[in-house]
């Protein structure tokens, strides 16, 4: 099953902490956002296995774009 | 040539030098290390500290009525209304009032965060016996707006201008650590958690006619508030038509940068050691932090109660964002929603009554100057 | 005292007052460009 990972809100990538095929643990620190030059960590929303990366960093997101793609069994 | 040498020496500054002179620098210098050192709003308090090293350096007649250069920035760029409305226009340009917009129930956690301006006002007149002039100009600190503080002490109580300023200014620099003990103290760890609904998407149409709408209702409303509520609204105009993208970036940009400078200046060279050393300036620092402090509380109430009175409830910490430190009070929240939820991203909601609160701080202004010029 | 308080009070209710008719104008705006919208999309 594949469970996306969504910005919760608008800003610039700064830091993408996870990889491809990496196992991650709900709330994991995933990535991190920038917006109001305040930066704002954002979390994975279950366990499984990272399946894709859409971002990279320095990439500007909108509310609701997929950042991620975690595979669980 | 002796006679010569024995006027320059007598001409310097060092012969009319005051204690109080050198405490105001202390003062300037002060600022200036917060703004370099720690990052206080140094884009206000950097010049606000050096205009008042200036402004208390003898014989330099930087603030001499008619001459000085920094009495014309004063007298022309503060005294004559420009400064201030032209920093809104800039303000206008930078704000997004999408989140707004998309629930406009927040407008009223911006109008109640206005409450502790009146609260303040009342306590500095009644308890403090300051002027009812006075006690407006010190309650409107409780906005945590400089530019509307500013214009509105140029108006009604001049001789405290740099302090409600300074005053202003550094409050809003410590709102960090100002509004989170108010915030814990007046909202529990569940309501902190509350998640607000998704905010629905905002046309670009309702973005461009915000501003006409506005512009006509409140000035309509209160007359005194236009020349600050005017440049507020023309500036978010280019901002959100898309159609004056040179005049929006010069808004954004070289406009408010440069006006940003001649008003700094001007407002720290207004606190020569005259103004500033009175036991008046004490309580004006204690009332603007009871304001600030007033401010937060009647924002969260505010929150609260309209939690009572419908069926979708808006997380109290909201409350606290109506204080308009833009976007300061919106991070102090965020971070707080964070902190009773790791996974509750509040900041975009906060920006709402961050900026209604810009509107709030403003009319209030405006109604000050119609019930007390 | 009392013109202290009138201020106090008039100030308060003139800053939600004012808000009030702001929300209410812009709930009244969104309106009127959905439905305009919605016409436009009819034709």
């Amino acid at each position: 099953m594949q469970h996306k990972m969504v910005a919760p809100m608008a800003g610039k990538v700064i830091q993408i902490n996870i990889n491809v095929g990496d196992s991650v643990e709900e709330d994991d620190e995933g990535l991190v956002i920038e917006a109001m030059k305040m930066e704002t960590p954002i979390f994975v929303p279950c366990n499984g296995v990272v399946g894709q990366i859409k971002v990279k960093a320095g990439d500007n997101v909108e509310e609701d774009d997929v950042l991620a793609v975690i595979e669980t069994e | 040539m002796i006679e010569k040498l024995s006027t320059l020496i007598f001409t310097t500054g060092f012969v009319y030098l005051t204690p109080g002179m050198v405490f105001m620098w202390l003062i300037g210098l002060t600022l200036i290390f917060l703004a370099v050192a720690k990052g206080y709003e140094p884009l206000l308090l950097l010049p606000i500290g050096f205009g008042i090293v200036l402004a208390n350096l003898p014989l330099a007649g930087l603030m001499e009525p008619e001459t000085g250069l920094l009495w014309k920035f004063y007298e022309y760029g503060i005294h004559w209304e420009i400064i201030p409305p032209l920093i809104f226009l800039g303000l206008g340009a930078l704000t997004d009032f999408g989140p707004m917009l998309a629930r406009p129930s927040l407008i009223f956690l911006g109008a109640g965060a206005q409450g502790g301006v009146y609260i303040a006002f009342f306590a500095a007149h009644l308890l403090l016996g300051f002027s009812l002039q006075e006690a407006a100009t010190i309650g409107i600190i409780g906005g945590a707006d400089g530019p509307t503080t500013i214009f509105l002490a140029s108006k009604l109580a001049p001789h405290m201008l740099g302090t409600c300023a300074v005053a202003a200014y550094s409050y809003m620099a410590l709102v960090p650590i100002i509004m989170p003990p108010i915030i814990k103290l007046l909202t529990t760890a569940t309501e902190r958690k509350i998640v607000m609904p998704k905010a629905r998407k905002v046309g670009r149409l309702e973005k461009i006619v915000f501003p006409l709408v506005g512009v006509l209702v409140m000035i309509l409303l209160v007359p005194a508030s236009a020349p600050l509520m005017s440049m507020f609204m023309v500036g978010n105009l280019f901002r959100e038509c898309k159609v004056v993208e040179r005049l929006n970036l010069a808004a954004q940009n070289e406009l408010l940068n440069i006006v940003t400078i001649f008003l700094g200046l001007p407002v720290g060279a207004t606190m020569n050691a005259q103004n500033f050393l009175r036991k008046d300036v004490i309580f004006i620092f204690i009332l603007g932090l009871f304001a600030f402090i007033a401010s937060t509380a009647t924002g969260i109430l505010v929150a609260k109660g309209m939690n009572l009175l419908s069926k979708t409830k808006i997380n109290p910490l909201l409350g606290a964002a109506g204080v308009s430190a833009v976007p300061m009070a919106a991070r102090v929240v965020h971070k707080m929603g964070q902190q009773a939820d790791k996974k509750n991203y509040l900041l975009m909601y906060a920006m709402g009554p961050n900026v209604a609160g810009v509107i709030g701080t403003v009319t209030a202004a405006g109604i000050f100057l119609t019930l007390l010029k | 005292m009392s013109e202290a308080l009138g201020i106090f009070a008039a100030g308060t209710a003139g800053v939600f007052l004012s808000m009030m008719l702001l929300y209410g104008a812009m709930q009244i705006s969104a309106a009127v460009i959905t439905r305009w919208f919605e016409d436009k999309v009819e034709k």
